[in-house]
């Protein structure tokens, strides 16, 4: 029989229990969603390295001899090899009229269970046909359209050879694909191309040698996987090890593993608020309807209901809520789960990333949901539910009526309208609901400013890579390094208005025991296409001597400026040079190094030496076609990076990311603090209907009565949203702080004013549509019937 | 903590002894109720009189077992209520006692014969609803909220809720305070038929001496004292009593 009272008193405020039930749902619904993804994506991940056989290891080298190779497959903690040529390359389509970028990887000219192999999506494998069949990357044929069948033209080696595409494939190693210099995958400027491997030996001149050695390691542990690679890589030394990535330095597995490593984060700390400040919220309300009910408990113990009966009997109104919220938050949850995983699909190139039902993660959910709502629940019933019936049975002791401390400051209390201070008073005796509506109001407040911040650093960031220190139209690399006379040709170039020389040379840093492999950035003393910058964007001159670093770099090595440093080339004669540290600069993505270029080229034994070049060019579309026609014919060019390109389809993608990042920023919050001040308010209405149809009788205005409840609102969620922005701060900090030590993306703490008053005005909008639903209440009140209620 | 099946007179159905209450307010401590003493004989009917204030409502709380005393002991059937545990206070309350609230106490959201079987629910041996309905008069009534009740008929929804699991004891709390002349003493009329004919153990407070009447016995209450307990030889049907 109590079940009907339940469910009657279920009824009665389904209102508060909506507002509540959306907050709980959200926070599951984030929860499923997040959760999944993470498990979709890690799922499709392990899947696709091992239908690829992914690699532990890459190890660049200059030109090695097949013949040397068992040797380094006979290291302790190496168990497979597989050597290949690699190498960035120009392709040359007709239909397109700038030079675009690819790589060129050689594979078996069978079939075989090779490590990283390709899936294939169209066409098929090689075939005995002929030598100069073509694979091509999916997303690039795709947004090309490239069929099997087609030809098309590759500039290998200095040549522009004919090529016949066999099919399109995928492969592990590119899940996420970027060019060069691109933060986000373009297939339409980048793509990769599989060649076959007796075809690429006789183009590229390398019979009976390889540039690259991919491997797997044997089941052991991270020590000795470290050590292997480490003697991999000295074995290859002598034919100029390039570089020794590990699978955790891989970009495309970089890239992924970060994003699910970040959903993992996600799928705790926001569903953690939303439960949270569910709870604290139910804990409001079943105060309320347990102090409401406070006769009835007294009533029904008195009829012989143990303590616990009735406890149960709250403890089903508050679980209701849970198990709505959570049976709701696994549905939208799952299709939110399903939404992300297809947006990921735009980004990420899987052969079967799917939606699944983590059954386990909707347990979780359900159970967490349900934890929050008993906790909220039985928290708000407990004060009542201790009573000894005879108390429960006496009416309410009213509320102690003294002044509270404010009142104390006769000067700040003496020029407070008696509409605040009665505002006040409440604010300050109601402490239960004050202490929820100021958590759920600085979570809101916390979350959108931690938004907000993140936004201003993307848009800090993108600036500060992409404007300030980059700062060309478009990019050059040669394949070969070049003298003085490839900058006057480059001068001469159709449509180039300025150009400032690049040289690249791989170096091994080395201070003390501490070393690393970076690539060195020769630049012209004045460089304005580069300029290397520190933390408040103040430029930094190229000194006569010595290199400037990024500060990750710095750290890893562990130098300041005037430390001297060794610095070893990887190719040619590999002679160390000391040098020292110059200055130190400022980066967010990847490592930098930077000196004079006149000074690099002594060191790799040139007097002037470069291997690309920046340009500004003539905005006219004419003059950049001229540009790209002439580009297309000289030999000699590796790659075409154009920067308005990249930027674009960069900012593209980004801001329609952003878009949606700041559509659920919005909706999470609104949820957050609308959900807190319906309950608050009503709750705060319901337990003053008679003082409420009082005020009314003697002639009070609904809009003054409802400003009473307005003011107890804003003090109470304007001081939350003014706690939450340092919340907020410190979110994004702690977040800065994680990825301080990350080799390939850091970020900057930037703020903006705009970041605090926009999150001020957000509450303050919540707050005022959230008022009109209790505005609403009052007008509505019947105040006959509220000055009879007997409660 | 159940009833003898024995019906041996001598024995009373409760014993109250040297009991005191004591109400702790701050920093003072307030003297509700004062060596009281008194024994409650199986099938009564027992009125507590006394100005507002005197300690009527907490006596009865002590009887029924929903507080317990700060002094003195309590016996039930030869049970010690006083050394009782919380649990088995609940099963005494449970099955032995029945309550009538002054202001009725019923659920506002259930129907007058839901509220009954909220009671009748907790008992092993319950009463006919159909039965009690009739004995308080409120068959048509059945499925009527609380607030499109009278007064009176609240009250009788109260009793039936009371009754309906067939405890031994009946306590009352100024079952008639809240209610008129003529409503008042049909609600009497119930309590007296249920002490007649059911053989209810019946204790009702009044502040009123002239419902008194209808007691066999009356208790006077004054300050947290007793003042006298008083043998009504030839007690009054409610309908011949004037208030
Ligand atoms: N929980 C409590 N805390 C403090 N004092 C209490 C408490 N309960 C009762 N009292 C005091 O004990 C005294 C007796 O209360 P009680 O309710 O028993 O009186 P009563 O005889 O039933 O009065 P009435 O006829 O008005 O119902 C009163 O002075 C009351 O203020
Ligand atoms: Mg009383």
């Amino acid at each position: 029989m109590l079940d009907r009272k339940l469910v009657r008193d279920l009824v009665g405020s389904r209102g508060l229990l909506l507002a509540i039930t959306s907050i709980m749902a959200v926070g599951v619904t984030c929860f499923v969603s997040f959760r999944s993804a993470y498990h979709n994506l890690d799922d499709a991940q392990a899947r696709y390295y091992r239908q690829c056989r992914m690699a532990d290891f890459w190890i660049d080298v200059k030109k090695v001899p097949l013949a040397e190779l068992p040797a380094v497959g006979r290291v302790p903690g190496v168990e497979e090899l597989r050597s290949r040529i690699v190498f960035s390359a120009t392709v040359d389509l007709e239909a397109v009229p700038q030079p675009l970028n690819c790589q060129v990887i050689s594979l078996p000219d069978r079939p075989g269970p090779v490590i990283n192999d390709i899936v294939l999506r169209q066409g098929g494998y090689f075939s005995e046909q002929r030598p100069d069949q073509v694979i091509v990357n999916d997303a690039f044929a795709r947004a090309h359209r490239i069929y099997p069948g087609q030809s098309l033209h590759l500039i290998l080696n200095n040549r522009r050879q004919p090529l016949q595409v066999v099919g399109t494939a995928i492969s592990s190693e590119f899940t996420y694909l970027l060019g060069p210099g691109a933060l986000v995958p373009d297939p339409e400027h980048f793509g990769v191309f599989y060649i076959k491997q007796s075809y690429a030996e006789d183009v590229f001149d390398f019979a009976g040698a390889a540039n690259q050695v991919v491997g797997r390691f044997s089941p052991v542990d991270a020590a000795s996987r470290e050590a292997a690679l480490q003697r991999a890589e000295s074995l290859l030394e002598p034919f100029g090890a390039l570089q020794a990535t590990p699978l955790s330095q891989q970009v495309s597995n970089q890239f992924l593993s970060n994003e699910i490593a970040g959903l993992g984060v996600t799928a705790t700390i926001i569903p953690a608020v939303f439960l949270l400040v569910a709870a604290a919220v139910l804990n409001v309300l079943v105060n309320r309807l347990a102090r409401q009910q406070r006769t009835v408990i007294g009533t029904l113990k008195a009829l012989g209901y143990g303590d616990a009966q009735v406890a149960l009997h709250f403890l089903k109104f508050g679980t209701s809520v849970g198990v709505l919220g959570g049976l709701l938050g696994s549905g939208l949850g799952y299709l939110a789960a399903t939404g992300m995983t297809a947006l990921y699909r735009q980004y990420f190139e899987f052969p079967d990333l799917r939606s699944e039902f983590h059954w386990y993660t909707h347990a979780v959910g359900m159970s967490v949901s349900l934890a929050c709502s008993v906790l909220g629940s039985l928290h708000g019933a407990r004060e009542v539910l201790r009573l000894s019936p005879a108390e429960a049975m006496r009416p309410e002791r009213p509320r102690q009526g003294g002044a509270i401390w404010l009142e104390r400051l006769r000067f700040v209390w003496s020029r407070l309208s008696s509409g605040w201070r009665i505002a006040l008073r409440t604010v300050f005796r109601s402490r239960l609901r004050t202490g929820a509506g100021l958590f759920a109001a600085a979570m809101g407040s916390g979350m959108l400013s931690a938004g907000f911040i993140m936004l201003e650093i993307q848009d800090f960031l993108l600036d500060f890579q992409f404007q300030r220190i980059v700062r060309s139209d478009l990019d050059l690399a040669f394949v070969d390094e070049r003298g003085r006379e490839a900058w006057d040709e480059v001068r001469s170039l159709p449509a180039v208005d300025y150009s400032e020389p690049l040289l690249q040379v791989g170096c091994t840093l080395v201070h003390g025991p501490y070393h690393r492999k970076a690539g060195v950035t020769g630049l012209v003393r004045g460089s304005r296409l580069t300029v290397p910058r520190d933390q408040r964007g103040t430029r930094i001159e190229m000194p006569g001597s010595g290199l400037v670093l990024s500060r990750r770099l710095a750290e890893i090595l562990h130098v300041q400026p005037g430390d001297r440093l060794t610095m070893i080339p990887t190719q040619g004669e590999r002679r160390p040079v000391e040098t020292r540290v110059a200055r130190i600069s400022d980066t967010y993505i990847g490592l930098a190094a930077y000196a004079e270029i006149e000074e690099l080229s002594r060191l790799v034994g040139e007097e002037f030496a470069m291997t690309g070049a920046q340009l500004l060019i003539d905005p006219l579309p004419s003059a950049r076609l001229a540009l790209f026609r002439r580009l297309k014919e000289t030999p000699g060019v590796q790659a075409v990076v154009s920067r308005e390109d990249l930027i674009q389809s960069m900012t593209e993608t980004l801001l329609q990311n952003q878009l949606v990042f700041i559509g659920m920023l919005v909706l999470f919050a609104g949820v957050i603090f609308f959900g807190s001040i319906v309950n608050s308010s009503l709750v705060s209405l319901a337990e003053r209907r008679r003082e409420v149809a009082t005020l009314r009788a003697l002639g009070y205005t609904p809009w003054q009565l409802g400003a009473l409840f307005l003011r107890e609102s804003l003090l109470v969620h304007a001081t939350g949203t003014l706690l939450g922005l340092p919340c907020g701060y410190g979110l994004v900090w702690a977040a800065a702080e994680a990825y301080r030590t990350n080799d390939l993306i850091r970020m900057p703490v930037i703020t903006a004013p705009w970041v605090w008053w926009g999150t001020l005005l957000m509450a303050l909008a919540f707050i005022l549509l959230s008022h009109l639903v209790v505005q609403l209440r009052i007008h509505r009140l019947n105040v006959l019937e509220a000055l009879n209620v007997k409660e | 903590m159940t009833s003898p099946a024995s019906d041996s007179l001598p024995q009373p159905l409760m014993r109250l002894e040297d009991v005191g209450r004591t109400y702790l307010m701050g920093e003072v401590s307030v003297n509700v109720l004062r060596n009281v003493s008194f024994e409650i004989r199986r099938g009564e009917f027992l009125a507590i009189v006394g100005p507002s204030g005197s300690g009527k409502t907490t006596i009865l709380n002590l009887i029924g077992g929903l507080d317990n005393p700060t002094q003195g002991r309590i016996w039930y059937a030869g049970q010690e209520l006083t050394r009782a545990t919380p649990s088995q206070l609940t099963k005494y309350r449970r099955h032995e006692v029945g309550f009538v609230f002054q202001f009725f106490n019923l659920v506002p959201n259930l129907t007058a014969r839901e509220n009954v079987a909220v009671s009748c629910e907790l008992s092993r041996r319950p009463q006919d609803i159909e039965r009690v309905f009739e004995q308080v008069g409120l068959t048509e009534r059945e499925n009527h909220f609380p607030s499109q009740l009278s007064g009176g008929e609240q009250q009788r929804v109260a009793i039936a809720r009371a009754v309906a699991k067939n405890p031994a004891l009946l306590l009352c709390d100024e079952p008639t305070g809240s209610l008129d002349f003529e409503t008042g003493k049909r609600v009497l009329r119930v309590l007296v038929d249920l002490n007649r004919q059911w053989h209810k153990t019946v204790v009702v407070i009044t502040h009123n001496t002239a419902l008194a009447q209808v007691a066999d016995r009356v208790l006077h209450l004054r300050s947290g004292a007793i003042t006298s307990i008083d043998e009504n030889a030839a007690p009054l049907p409610p309908e011949e009593v004037e208030w």
